[in-house]
């Protein structure tokens, strides 16, 4: 399905470091911006946590074990997500952020054995059988919306941003979202996507931000929830840490090679 | 019986790994990771029962870190009916279902499938990282799929011909291996192989044409001259990758060792009739290839690779007679064999295969991938057995529906000159987040002459189950 939640901060672009600012006179891009380079790490950010996928259904779960690993270098970043268990044990997806042009993604299946190029159409494509996106897994760019920025909220005690943005993309399945972002940790709450009818196809929401390192905030569970197909994922991170990561992980050439992170 | 009772328990003990295990590959106390997967498979003939194949198999993976250093280990244990009975090793000469096999031979066998040690150092430089390995290793060169021309480190098990995946099909060589990661879009990797392990062509089901026709013509069929017994030397190959303009490529190159045999023929009696010994003899090669992919736009990403073979390919000379008259007009091969010859000959070799494959192929979940492979050789000659050029499109076709719980796909090769086809038709249903259950197909049509259709009595259907842990 070619639909994204649009998380902006995606399970791995969840790392940086922050410069927050009172952002009054921010505009909606301007806000984009800051939380696309918050809570990131020239050394590394290790995620280790288990997501359950839901049959909203049927009542159904499943349970996998994730690992994904995140590092900034040169201001753009990198990360790597894999499954540890199931059938899906050794999948492995990398994003490598580029300036002035799209993203690389690469998709690893043990089964295949060798990594596969993801073409930027396929960004709003599911991940596997999540309800993630690859988009949602760190190929969005800031420049890919338009950004509008609507009254800040508060929201659980939380002061809050609030911007709506729309794809450039004409192909795009959706027509909006609707992003709230917590100011003071610059990570989104609640992401809620429009499809082109205009209803609501798609939520994220996001909480319990642990800080992590030095000003890095991670959030500890994410859940998203596809309406149209009555399916949820839900991220509970177990553990997160700053630490230094090989940065030869990042090539697509050893998606295939355990790690020591694992 | 010391093998069969080594399969059953290392099959009892991967289903009471998977039982006892209900979240898997959770680390154990002592730091060590398990996972893997059995499989239990059925294929039956659909014309008169040439097809039988019972298999069973287990897969368990043993993980473990010690800082940057990773230990890996993949045994796997089998009992599949295709493998014949390991009866006839010590002889001098083997029957047709024999017919090349390597060491872990007979229908139940547990072997060390993968296992290295793996250590890195990283750098905070232009050099992101060197890795070394070493031990028993699966490397996966090349983007094309099931027919890979640059894939060609490791030995393959053939029994099951090429029903069974590539990757399945692999067994893990000795080797040594360093990579150097140049920043995410540049690395070096080269390889040392100081062991040589044929391919397994030996089957009850699958036995070659050749080698059907050499036996039943009275010919002696030699055990295999392997590089082991007389001058084992070390196999290497490198690589180069590099992500240019979006396009990843690499530049392979191997030296060492072919896996399949060339075949090497001498008369042996002339009276009363003309019968010849045949012997399989594993040539080294040196081969060049090139591999690439690169997405390109509406989901689509093109792939694919090419090897030129600059030394030991060989190819044997056709038996038979211009003129349908042997004393008149003695084939290519007698020829040969009556100038010396050994029936074979050597010839620079060109194989590739490109193509292209989209995820969400008019519709959303259904996975396209079409390619064309070509093989040629080089400065052919008329009286060759094999064309000079070989034409085939193979399919990879997969439909996902209820969010990938089920799957229906057809995979397959079309060869455009002998106009021959072997296809699958699979549906794959995913009972729980660990379980897939397969029923499928394989048809396989052709004039029995042919490379394909030499199995075109072969059709059969199969059902299957694989739980991962």
């Amino acid at each position: 399905m070619r639909r994204s939640v649009i998380l902006s901060i995606g399970v791995c672009c969840v790392f940086g470091v922050s410069g927050i600012g009172s952002g009054q006179q921010l505009s909606g891009r301007d806000i984009a911006l800051k939380v696309h380079d918050s809570n990131k790490s020239a050394a590394g950010i290790v995620l280790k946590g288990q997501m359950v996928l839901k049959n909203l259904k049927s009542g159904s779960s499943e349970s996998r074990s994730v690992v994904a690993l995140s590092v900034r270098n040169g201001g753009l970043s990198k990360s790597l997500f894999r499954f540890t268990d199931s059938s899906y044990s050794g999948t492995t997806f990398l994003t490598l952020e580029r300036s002035g042009s799209d993203n690389l993604q690469y998709l690893y299946l043990r089964s295949v054995g060798s990594p596969r190029q993801i073409e930027g159409s396929n960004r709003e494509d599911s991940f596997v059988d999540t309800d993630l996106s690859n988009e949602d897994l760190g190929g969005s760019r800031v420049d890919d919306y338009n950004y509008k920025r609507l009254p800040d909220q508060n929201i659980g005690g939380k002061e809050c941003y609030v911007l709506e943005r729309y794809p450039k993309s004409t192909s795009s399945n959706y027509s909006k979202h609707i992003v709230i972002i917590d100011r003071a940790t610059m990570l989104p709450l609640s992401v809620k996507s429009y499809g082109r009818s205009g209803r609501v196809v798609k939520t994220m929401r996001s909480g319990q931000f642990q800080k992590v390192g030095g000003a890095i905030y991670v959030p500890m569970y994410m859940k998203v929830v596809d309406i149209e197909k009555k399916h949820e994922t839900l991220l509970r991170v177990k553990n997160a840490v700053e630490k230094q990561i090989n940065r030869g992980y990042f090539n697509r050439n050893r998606l295939n090679m355990r790690w020591a992170e694992q | 019986m010391k093998t069969r009772l080594t399969i059953l328990a290392a099959l009892c003990l991967t289903v009471f790994l998977a039982a006892v295990s209900p979240v898997s590959a959770e680390e154990s106390s002592t730091g060590i990771s398990v996972d893997g997967n059995i499989e239990a498979r059925n294929q039956s003939g659909v014309h008169h029962g040439e097809v039988y194949r019972n298999y069973l198999k287990a897969d368990l993976n043993f993980g473990k870190n010690f800082g940057n250093t990773v230990v890996k280990v993949t045994l796997r244990a089998e009992d599949d009916t295709i493998r014949p009975e390991d009866n006839d090793t010590d002889t001098q000469h083997l029957n047709e279902k024999d017919y090349l096999r390597s060491d872990e031979t007979g229908p139940r066998r547990a072997y060390l499938r993968e296992a290295y040690i793996s250590h890195d150092i990283y750098f905070d430089s232009i050099i992101d990282s060197i890795n070394l390995k070493m031990g028993r290793i699966i490397y996966t060169w090349g983007n094309s799929d099931e027919v890979k021309p640059v894939d060609i480190i490791n030995p393959q098990d053939y029994s099951n011909l090429y029903f069974t995946l590539i990757q399945e099909r692999k067994y893990g060589v000795f080797s040594g291996s360093m990579s150097i990661f140049f920043t995410e879009n540049f690395f070096l990797e080269g390889v040392v192989i100081p062991e040589f392990r044929p391919s397994e062509i030996a089957s009850n089901v699958f036995v070659q044409r050749e080698i059907r026709e050499a036996s039943a013509a009275g010919s002696t069929i030699n055990n295999p001259n392997e590089p082991d017994a007389e001058n084992q030397e070390n196999s290497y190959a490198g690589r180069l990758g590099l992500t240019l303009f979006d396009i990843d490529m690499h530049v392979n190159y191997y030296y060492g060792y072919d896996h399949l045999p060339a075949y090497e023929m001498e008369v042996v009696t002339l009276f009363p009739a003309i019968t010849t010994a045949i012997t399989p003899v594993y040539r080294q090669v040196q081969m060049v290839g090139f591999d690439f992919q690169r997405a390109l736009f509406l989901g689509i990403s093109i792939r694919g690779e090419g090897a030129y073979y600059e030394r030991g390919k060989y190819f044997k000379y056709s038996n038979e007679s211009p003129g349908g008259n042997p004393l008149l007009s003695p084939s290519p091969l007698a020829i040969d064999l009556s100038a010396g010859g050994n029936g074979s000959v050597e010839k620079d070799y060109i194989e590739y295969t490109v193509g292209f494959d989209d995820n969400d192929f008019i519709f959303d979940d259904l996975y396209v991938n079409v390619q064309y492979h070509q093989q040629i050789i080089l400065d052919y000659e008329e009286g060759l057995e094999k064309e000079q050029y070989v034409n085939m499109i193979l399919w990879n076709v997969r439909y996902y529906m209820f969010n990938k719980k089920f799957c229906i796909s057809t995979r397959g090769a079309y060869d455009t000159g002998d106009k021959s086809v072997y296809g699958n038709a699979e549906i794959m249903v995913k009972l729980a987040d660990n379980f897939e259950f397969m029923v499928g197909g394989w048809m396989v049509e052709g004039r029995r002459d042919t490379l394909i259709g030499q199995f075109d009595y072969y059709d059969m259907v199969y059902v299957a189950g694989r739980l991962t842990f």
